[in-house]
């Protein structure tokens, strides 16, 4: 490259006028990323949550394809080989029963899994409509709709759990009601409030000036800019699912035998843990991994979606 | 006299505040009784210090407050102070606003094309292909590019962001707009590329602006005439000129005085005014004339009786009781 | 002549960001003599306030400065600790920032807020503290200080908190005070008392002044030599008056022609936008935007050419060969 100072002579078609494209006045360099695709970016540097979500996606393959693969069954008995270690022929060892443990862990993170997010994506439908409207309508209505959402909070949990568990039996379906029932009152919450700061914005004035509508207002300006921490509560949802999931089969009144889950499996065990103690070693830990790698995914999600820190 | 675009006859915007349960109900008197007019196809200047009231009514003109208090809004012949949002529907299309915050104005999760198709889609005006072409052409109208259309505003520059605004504001062909401190936020070297357009656009297409700021000299680059408030009340208001160069209350005079001159012998050699103290709280203002509290010639009649606005000439009018005296 | 208080020489500060390395200040070297008034002008993102922040070690995480030298009374800071930098920070170098209600503390009284770098800094003990803080509060005009020290930051009017902002920057009678865009937040009326209590101030203590601004009105009303930055650089520098009337750089005479004279004539804009500093130009920064622009000033930073002894500007209008060729440039 040349250097030219105001000493040196500087060559005659340098002095030409520059065009008007080479100004390229209003041309922007950089390449375009929407708020998710740079969120994805800034998820994927977050080592921990990454791993988690190799995690989860590893097990819900597992849980999906394994048992078809597997040449045992959940409920299939086996009473020459009970209480075994792990071994060649069955991987995690076997149960009272005899029933192959590796198999019963797969059945169980269908249900633990499919519980934590189809709860948590039925408590988001619910509670993002519900705390929408009561955020966006504000005045007497956000009123009335609050004292309903702190009354249903006040009563304890565990009373409707055992009470719809003993009127509708126990079973994945009554479980979910139970848990859509209270869930959702977390994400009303954050929603309604996550409203409340963005119906100030000017896009949201913009958007009146504009001739929107109230709920085309909602929909299209103020939910979609509240997606990245309804997603994060959503997240921390799901474990807490799992837990209480794993939680009400391991007291007994959740999912029932023969039907494996990871409570139940734990259950059975705590009678032979000074015998077979592997029979409470594999359940736990996968409940323990599960919970683990969903809570390092809501926290990269979080660092990732939160818009405090979203600026280039 | 040419039509009026624009007419607000005593105007009030109270907001109640949060009270505990036994104490008196309060009230902040943002705007407390404002008249004037602006002829379609002029531009009005508002100028104030920050909760002085002109955001507010610039806002109430396009009715996004409720107008409980009193005063008329009389838009092209029709009273639309007390229309609801169903009969306020058409007129939203004929009067648009351009927000101060480019940053917050524009919604993050859309595209150029979203944003600046909103007020079409919202209001029916056009749909797909030709809200498309129409959204294209603001876009270039307002110096940006077609290619532009499919990116996030944070990939644009505050100046950019701004005519993003502006092309929103004009894409349903409005009649009047409230520029609510479109430059205040831009770089200087920016803020002569709004002012410019927002002009080219009014000779061309007979705009008729409320150009609120608290840049003075914009004000009189831009403006036909000028109020000055304070204190939500309209206390100074005449034809741009009239007003620069006779002022007559004391506070616009130290207002103006207060701008520093981006020229260094002007400076050095113009004796300012400091206005001492604050502004006084709009909840509690002093009895009288809203400005006794820091004016030098404060007399006894100023704490007992609220000036009216009175006409000093053809041009000009104030609200003081020094005026003509 | 007067002692060179501060020398900053060839300043880089970079940004890590998603996007890349954004090259915020590309070397940049200016000086500020003692009890002068100095005004750094130019656009949000030119390198204006991260050249501040990068001399006094106040850069987020993911920025990095660089420099050749920075003197400071003598020492050099460039490569000092944190640490080392607080016992300065408050002390020989007062700072006063654009929003007073985050640099303040909300949770303790203005009282403690300036007693703070007193004790501190200059090891008096609390009642000698406080006294000293009543007698700063009182030069600052604050109205009836002794009850003004009992109270919190959100209790005050935004002049106010500017005013007890200036207190607790010049309590400790530094060297040098920072002002970053001190005014921008407030009205123009509260504006005009505290460029007026700045000036007073300055004179007072005789302490040497920075003023950041992107206001010309601002910077020529308190400032008696400027810097102006675009891009990163520094692209002109001079006492008030040359730069105004003998200006050197188009940016800055585009910048002075933008603002509205008050005789109705039309506003001349600098059309265009800022570089992005992701990928700083390799040229003049402002050719894209400039109308004098030629192919040379898109290959090769213009150097520095001198106008006076004090006034130098970068721009290859100056060139020999560019003069002989165009003619003089008229840029106002």
């Amino acid at each position: 490259m040349n250097t030219y100072n105001y000493e040196t002579e500087i060559p005659e078609e340098l002095l030409e006028d520059i065009t008007e494209e080479e100004r390229e006045k209003e041309s922007i360099d950089r390449t375009s990323f929407s708020y998710w695709q740079i969120s994805w970016r800034r998820f994927k540097k977050d080592k921990l949550a990454m791993g988690g979500l190799v995690v989860i996606i590893v097990m819900t393959l597992c849980a999906v394809i394994g048992p078809m693969l597997s040449p045992y069954d959940y409920d299939q008995t086996d009473f020459i080989a009970i209480l075994q270690g792990p071994s060649a022929k069955h991987w995690f060892g076997t149960d009272l029963l005899g029933r192959d443990v590796f198999v019963r862990t797969l059945y169980g993170a269908r249900i633990s899994l499919s519980i934590g997010f189809v709860a948590a994506a039925i408590n988001m439908v619910i509670g993002v409509l519900y705390g929408g409207i009561a955020g966006y309508l504000g005045g007497w209505v956000d009123m009335i709709m609050m004292r309903i959402v702190d009354v249903l909070s006040g009563i304890p949990s565990l009373i409707y759990l055992i009470l719809i568990m003993m009127f509708m039996g126990s079973s994945i379906q009554s479980i979910l009601l139970a848990m859509c029932l209270t869930y959702w009152i977390t994400t009303a919450r954050m929603v309604r409030g996550q409203i409340f700061t963005l119906r100030e914005q000017d896009y949201a004035l913009a958007g009146k000036v504009c001739g929107q509508s109230k709920w085309q207002i909602l929909t299209q300006h103020l939910i979609p800019n509240s997606m990245g921490s309804i997603i994060v509560t959503v997240t921390f949802l799901i474990p807490s699912a799992i837990f209480e999931e794993a939680f009400l089969s391991f007291l007994g009144i959740g999912i029932q035998v023969p039907m494996a889950s990871w409570g139940t499996m734990c259950n059975d065990a705590i009678q032979y843990l000074t015998q077979q103690p592997c029979l409470m070693l594999f359940p736990a830990l996968a409940i323990s991994i599960t919970i683990f790698a969903l809570n390092f995914i809501g926290d990269g999600l979080r660092d990732a979606l939160d818009p405090r820190i979203n600026k280039q | 006299m040419s039509k009026l675009c624009i007419d607000a006859k005593d105007l009030k915007i109270h907001f109640p505040l949060k009270s505990g349960m036994f104490q008196k109900k309060r009230v902040l008197k943002a705007v407390d009784g404002v008249s004037f007019s602006i002829e379609a196809g002029s531009t009005m200047g508002l100028v104030g210090e920050s909760g002085c009231g002109k955001t507010t009514v610039g806002r109430s003109l396009l009715r996004l407050y409720e107008i409980q208090e009193g005063g008329q809004i009389i838009f092209d012949g029709a009273d639309i102070s007390r229309f609801t949002d169903q009969q306020m529907m058409p007129y939203r299309k004929r009067m648009q606003m351009i927000f101060q915050d480019p940053y917050t104005s524009l919604d993050p999760r859309k595209t150029v094309a979203g944003i600046v198709s909103e007020p079409l889609l919202a209001m029916n005006i056009m749909k797909g292909k030709d809200a498309q072409d129409r959204v294209r052409e603001m876009v270039e109208l307002v110096g940006l590019k077609a290619d532009h259309l499919s990116r996030y505003p944070h990939e644009f520059s505050g100046g950019q962001r701004q005519r993003i605004g502006i092309a929103r504001a004009l894409v349903a062909n409005p009649e009047f707009i409230v520029c609510d401190e479109p430059i205040s936020a831009l770089d200087v070297s920016i803020q002569a590329q709004v002012i410019n357009i927002l002009e080219e656009l009014q000779d061309k297409f007979g705009f008729t602006y409320l150009f609120i700021s608290h840049d003075l000299s914009m004000v009189r680059h831009i403006s036909h005439q000028v109020g000055v408030m304070y204190l939500g009340n309209l206390i100074e208001y005449a034809e741009v000129d009239e007003l620069y160069e006779n002022m007559v209350h004391p506070y616009t005079k130290c207002l103006m005085s207060a701008v520093p001159a981006a020229d260094p012998v002007q400076n050095r050699e113009r004796q300012r005014i400091i206005l001492q103290g604050d502004v006084p709280s709009p909840i509690d203002p002093p009895s009288g004339c809203p400005f006794r509290t820091r004016c030098k010639y404060c007399m006894d009649i100023c704490a007992e009786k609220k000036p009216e606005l009175v006409r000093v000439n053809e041009k000009h009018m104030v609200a003081c009781h020094l005026a003509g005296k | 002549m007067a002692e060179k208080i501060l020398e900053v020489k060839n300043l880089r500060t970079t940004f890590q960001t998603l996007a890349g390395e954004v090259k915020a200040v590309r070397g940049t070297s200016f000086y500020v003599e003692s009890g002068e008034s100095l005004g750094i002008v130019g656009e949000s993102g030119c390198g204006k306030s991260v050249t501040m922040l990068s001399i006094l070690h106040l850069l987020d995480e993911n920025a990095r400065a660089e420099a050749d030298a920075i003197n400071f009374v003598g020492q050099d800071i460039s490569r000092i600790t944190t640490k080392e930098m607080r016992k300065l920070n408050g002390y020989k170098i007062g700072m006063i920032f654009q929003d007073p209600m985050t640099s303040l503390n909300p949770v303790f009284s203005i009282e403690q807020q300036i007693c703070d770098p007193l004790m501190r800094h200059l090891k008096l003990n609390r009642p000698q503290a406080r006294k000293k803080a009543l007698e700063m509060l009182e030069t600052v005009g604050i109205p009836s200080p002794e009850s003004r020290l009992k109270q919190y930051p959100h209790e005050l009017s935004g002049g106010l908190r500017q005013r007890v902002m200036i207190a607790i920057a010049m309590c400790c009678n530094p060297r040098l005070l920072i002002a970053d865009e001190p005014t921008t937040a407030l009205d123009v009326t509260v504006q005009a008392q505290i460029l007026d209590l700045m000036k007073q101030m300055k004179e007072e203590y005789d302490t040497a002044v920075v003023l950041i601004s992107h206001d010309l009105g601002v910077i020529s009303s308190l400032c008696s030599r400027v810097i102006v930055m675009y891009g990163g650089v520094i692209v002109e520098e001079g006492l008030i008056d040359d730069l105004f009337y003998e200006t050197g750089h188009p940016y800055t005479a585009g910048l002075l022609r933008s603002i509205p004279r008050g005789d109705g004539e039309k506003l001349v804009p600098i059309d265009g936008t800022p570089p992005d500093l992701l990928n700083p130009p390799k040229g003049c920064p402002f050719a894209a935007r400039c109308s004098h622009a030629m192919k040379l000033c898109r290959e090769a930073m213009p150097p520095k050419y001198p106008m006076n002894e004090h006034h130098y500007s970068c721009c290859w209008l100056h060139h020999p060969s560019v003069i002989a060729k165009r003619g003089e440039a008229k840029l106002i």
